[in-house]
Formats: C-alpha cells, structure tokens, sequence
C-alpha cells in the first residue's frame, strides 16, 4: 500500500522539475550560432534548431507540470473518498446498539488518527 | 560553399561561449536525474491511474533524454569545429600574405586577380605568363582546399544541430540523464590523466593529446579529476567545478540532515527531566555530532558563498575543494575575467583570517576593483582591446585566530602555513602559463599580509617566473633576497600603508621594503597629472580600497604600466626604529 501523501510529494516534485526545465536555456546558444558564423549552412539551421529546443523545452515543462497536477489531483480524489468511506463506517458503527457502537465509533477513531499520522 | 569573406568573419570566440552555455545547460539537465527520480510514481501504487501517471513521467523523462543526448552530440563537434576555422583562417591569413607578397589580390569571393604590371623585354613575356599562371594555379588550390575545409567543419555542425533539436540522437537504453550523455559518446576511453606530481605541463599535454569526444566525456563523467588540475584550460576548470557544485551541496545538505535528525534523536533519549544519566558511548557520540555537524555546516557555508560568487557574470572558478570532515579549510578561486584569453593576468592571494565562506565574494569583487583600473588604465593609453583576468586565490589553510593560534602548524606565527600553500600557490601560476603555451599571458602576483608570505614561498618554487609581484602589508616574503624569488627583473614592488604595523614586523625575513631591488610604490594621497584625487590608505586593510592610491597603482602593475604608477618611499614609524642604537633585525 502506497501512502497518499507519497503521491502529493511527488506531484510537487514534478512541479519542481518542471520549473527547473523551465529556467534552463538550450534554444539561446543554439540560436547564437547564427551570429558567429554568417553566411555558413550552420547559420541556416540555427534558427529552426533554437526555435525547435524552445518549443520542446514548453512541450516538457508543460507536460511535466500536467503530470504533477495530475498526481496531486489523484491524491486529493484518494483523500477525499477516504474521508467519505471513514464517515460511512463512523454513521454505521454509531448505529449499532448500546456498547458495541461505543467502541466501534472509538475504533474507528483510532484508526483514522493512526492513518493521518502515516499519511 | 561558403564565401571566403564569411568564413573570415566566423566568429570562434562566440561559437565557443555557445559551447560552454550548452555545457552548462547539459549539466544542469544531468543534475535534474536525482529530481526526475523522486517524482516518479510511487512504487507499490497500483491502480488505473497510477499506469496512467507512469507513463505521463516516463515519457517526459524520454524526451528529457533525448535533449540531453541531444546537447552532449553537439558539443563535440562545435570544439571540432572552432578548432577547423581557427586553423582554415590562420592558414587563410597567411595565403593572403604570401599572395599580397607575390603582387596577387583575392576578393571577397576568394576571385584571385593580378594586378601588377612589369615591363619585360617580349621573349620573356611568354615565361613570366606561366609562373604568374603556376602561382595563381597555387594559391587558387590551396584557397579551395581551405574553403572546403571550413565547409566540411560547417556541415558537420549544421548535421548534428538538425538531428540534435529534431530529438534524433539515439539515447540507447539508458534509464537516467547521465547514461543518455553517456551513451552518446559512444562509451569514449579515456587515459588517466598524469598524477598531480607531474605538474601543469604534463596535465596540459594529456588534455592536448585527448580528442573531442574524451574530452567531453572528461567532463561528464570525472569532472573532479580536471577541475582542479593546473595546467587544463581554465573555461574546462570552471565547466567541470560548475558541474560539482549541485551534487556536493546536495550531498552537504542530506549529511547535515542526518547528522542533525541523530543528534535530534539522542537527546531526546535523554530529556532534562530524565532521571537515568546517559551512557558514555551516548555522550561520546553527541560530542562527536556536534562537531560533525560544526564542521559540515563550514563546508556548507563556503559553499553557497562559492555558489554565489560565480553566479555573478565574467566569474571562473578555478578551484574547488570544500574539503571533507576532518580534513583541511574549504578553498576555492574564482577568476574575474577569462584566464584563458586575457592578456594580463592577476592573482591575489589574502591572509590572516581568510575563509571562503566569509570572503570569497569580497575578494572576487576586490578583483573585479584591480581589473576595473587594469581595463580602463589600458585603455586610456590605447590599448583598451587588451583582456584584464584577476583571480581571487584562497586556495590554502590561512591561519585564523581561533584555536589554531597555537598550532605550530597553523599558526599566524609560523610559517608552516605559508609555505605549504606556497607550493600549492606555485603549481597554479605554472599551471596558468602551461595552459597557454605560446601564448603566455603578463602574470602579476599579488600578496597581502600573511599572503604576502606565501605568495613570497610560492614564488620561489614556481617553474616559470611571473612578470611581476606586489607585495602589500607583508611581514616578509620568506627570504631575504629578490633573487630567490622567481620574478622578472626588477618588477617586485611593495606598498605599505601608514601605520600598518604588519608591514614593519619583518617576521618571516627582512622588512621587504628594504629589500635592496624593490621598486616602493606609494600609497599616500596624490594628484595625478589627469588631476584627479586618489586617496591614502592608512592601517593594514584598506590597500584595496577603490579610489586610493594603493589601488590605482595594484591596477597598473597587473597592467603592466609601471611608468604611469606612483612610486613612494614607504617609511613609517617602524621603519624608523632601524635608527634607534641596538636595533637588530628580527
């Protein structure tokens, strides 16, 4: 079983990395090379290779920020619908009769302290 | 093919800064594989969208690769490349003299005509059409097999570039960033370089005899074994330290971490309240924390102040070496400028109570001061196109006052400090020199205080002499005698500041001021003859201050303007004890 909290970290690390992508410039100096060799093939290509690295370096970047979103958006789905199914079992054990529903609502108490405290 | 007036304006200067942003890129990708690990699913998730987000993250980790392998393919051929124009360009420029010789003019378009008119006698017309034919048959070959050469070299890079940002160079099997630069270089075998015994000349010979690809692949793979080793250019020194810097903090950082979270869980085994006293092997061990932790914490700092200091534009760094636990003080040297290109080049070397941590950035921006004056004193003689380098050196164990002070071995008083960084201080000048042969850049030495000292040690082991040393502040070069300093004639200058006492105390040899051959510089207040006002340093710290005379004139020797410098007697109050009856030399 995997901790829901180790699914938000790793969405917020994948905005991390993406923000990292982000300030790295690999389309700058491919461009420059125009400037340094007027008149030459490599001058030719430059251009369209700078522009081809901007557009991968978004296209990763985005995509990489979509994927954080996405696995912080499955942690917060997983939390939520592990509130639901705990309120479910509280509402049932608290109709049980007498004794029974007493321990069973403290069991389920417990439970829910012990899972918020792994995560 | 391209036209010859193009390929003499091809700019190698710029190709080759191209070169090292696209190293610097590469390596900050690289470094990105410990991150691009930790945001990976988690493993053991098993569900629809865990397969869903598996995929997402490995196929931004492919494309990541892909760019890395792509930028690794690259540079390679751009070093190959700047190396082809270089070589079809100086062969160029001597075509272009020996045909201007012969009375022959090539255009733009590399069209060669013959202008020249000589009057002959008619039966040697016929003769002299033929040998001006046979040149002209020369030049135009040798003319196009340049051309081509030069074409060649541009083919190849416009080839790599295309596939390279098309995301065409094959990663092979690699799972992480580092493996996909790797496998780019084809699994390249490079020799070991020489041991460090074998000093500048030998690194500087190995790294000349590696091709492109090992060279590439030098950096990648064992940055560690270049970066410091004098004698390697100095663009791949910083290229390689740069590359360190993340991987070392990050390490730091994680160390600090666990060493804080033990210490964090001994003590709370032992509350204040607790009425068991803790084991011995307990209080050994939070002793022992506690040091560790001190001591992690130094090298962090020196660190995050190196980090800072090259983030600054212009900056090389030179030398890194954050130490390990229980081993030597973090050092570091960071350049202003480029070691590689510079015509003149500077470097401090500071004293007493020197760290990284608390003064390697103001060094380097002292540097930046001297280089300042340097650039614009050149200038103003016309000769502003010359390069200014200045290095700030911390690169040895600088006495502190702390406990050390009474560590023979480290200690303000003694010269042990001194002289073994000196002999480290003497390998990075002839690494400078080895790292340009055929082109030896104006080396100046500069010294103050206790660095004076070493800078004094160093200089009477280097293999090359420098052109010229500045000592300021100094309580002695370690020698009573200029000759066993490895300076050229006549260009070893001292200032000392009023009531600079360090400067009178002669502790490590003779008062250097009354040296016989120093050239004394002044660092009273002055009126130059332009009229502007320099200012007096006075004390043992404020040689460096911009605006003073003091730093004007360390402007002008790292310059190498000795005639615009202002010369002064030195003499203070400890200098005139030498007239009281019983004086002796200490």
């Amino acid at each position: 079983m995997v901790p829901i909290t180790a699914i938000g970290d790793a969405g917020r690390a994948a905005a991390g990395v993406a923000t990292d992508v982000a300030g790295i410039d690999v389309a700058g100096p491919a461009g420059e090379i125009a400037g340094a060799l007027p008149g030459s093939r490599s001058a030719q290509v430059a251009a369209a290779a700078a522009q081809q690295w901007r557009t991968e370096f978004t296209g990763v970047t985005t995509a990489m920020q979509d994927y954080g979103r996405g696995l912080g958006d499955t942690a917060t789905e997983y939390r939520n619908a592990e509130q639901a199914q705990l309120q479910q079992i509280t509402q049932a054990t608290a109709a049980l009769p007498g004794p029974v529903g007493l321990l069973g609502s403290a069991a389920v108490g417990a439970s829910s302290l012990i899972r918020q405290a792994l995560g | 093919m391209a036209r010859l007036a193009d390929v003499e304006r091809w700019d190698t200067g710029q190709l080759e800064a191209v070169f090292g942003r696209l190293g610097s890129a590469r390596d900050r990708l690289v470094d990105l594989d410990g991150k691009l690990a930790g945001c990976a699913p988690p493993e053991g998730w098993v569900a629809p969208s865990a397969e869903a987000a598996r995929a997402a993250h490995g196929g931004v980790a492919e494309r990541l690769r892909r760019v890395v392998a792509g930028v690794t393919a690259c540079r390679p051929v751009l070093a190959h490349t700047v190396d082809e124009i270089e070589a079809v360009k100086r062969e160029l420029q001597t075509a272009r003299t020996n045909a201007a010789a012969a009375g022959f003019e090539i255009d733009a378009d590399s069209t060669i005509s013959d202008p020249r008119t000589v009057t002959l006698l008619p039966e040697q017309v016929e003769q002299y059409r033929a040998g001006r034919t046979q040149q002209m048959q020369t030049l135009r070959t040798q003319l196009d097999g340049l051309l081509a050469r030069a074409d060649a070299a541009d083919a190849a890079l416009a080839d790599i570039l295309t596939r390279a940002a098309a995301g065409q160079i094959d990663d092979g099997a690699s799972t992480n960033l580092a493996s996909a630069a790797d496998h780019v270089l084809g699994g390249a075998v490079v020799p070991d370089p020489p041991p460090a015994e074998a000093g500048p000349n030998a690194a500087r010979a190995w790294w000349a005899g590696l091709s492109d690809t090992q060279r590439e692949a030098m950096i990648l793979r064992s940055p560690w074994m270049i970066g410091n080793r004098d004698g390697i250019p100095s663009t791949v020194r910083d290229e390689a330290n740069r590359a360190q810097l993340p991987d070392q903090l990050a390490t730091l950082d994680s160390d600090l971490a666990a060493a804080k979270a033990r210490l964090a869980q001994l003590l709370a085994a032992h509350p204040a309240t607790s009425t068991e006293p803790p084991s011995s092997a307990d209080l050994a061990e939070v002793a022992r924390l506690k040091d560790r932790i001190g001591d992690l914490q130094t090298r962090h700092e020196a660190t995050v102040a190196i980090q800072s200091t090259i983030a600054l534009p212009d900056r090389q760094l030179l030398l890194l070496d954050v130490g390990a636990p229980g081993g030597h003080a973090p050092h570091a040297a960071v350049a202003v400028g480029n070691v590689d290109t510079a015509k003149h080049v500077a470097v401090f070397t500071p004293g007493l109570t020197t760290t990284v941590a608390g003064d390697l950035g103001d060094y380097t921006k002292d540097m930046k001061g001297v280089r300042d004056v340097a650039t614009a004193e050149l200038k103003k003689v016309g000769r502003g196109g010359e390069e200014v380098a200045t290095v700030a050196w911390l690169g040895y164990d600088a006495p502190q006052l702390d406990s050390t002070l009474f560590d023979p071995d480290r200690s303000v008083a003694s010269a042990d400090p001194a002289k073994a960084g000196g002999a480290d201080l003497a390998r990075f000048y002839d690494g400078i020199a080895a790292s340009r042969p055929g082109d030896p850049p104006h080396v100046t030495a500069l010294g103050h205080s206790y660095g004076s000292t070493t800078t004094g040690y160093a200089l009477q082991q280097t293999s090359v002499p420098v052109d010229r040393a500045v000592f300021f502040g100094s309580p002695g070069l370690g020698t009573d005698s200029l000759g066993q300093l490895h300076v050229a004639p006549g260009h070893v200058e001292v200032l000392e500041a009023r009531r600079d006492v360090v400067a009178d105390i002669g502790r490590f040899g003779e008062d250097p001021n009354h040296l016989p051959g120093v050239r004394n510089l002044s660092s009273e207040a002055t009126r130059l003859p332009d009229g502007t006002v320099l200012a007096a340093s006075t004390g043992h710290s404020e040689y460096l201050a911009p605006g003073t005379t003091s730093h004007h004139n360390l402007g002008l020797a790292v310059a190498g303007l000795e005639d615009k410098q202002v010369v002064g007697p030195n003499v203070g109050f400890g200098d005139y004890r030498r007239e009281f009856p019983g004086w002796q030399p200490p």
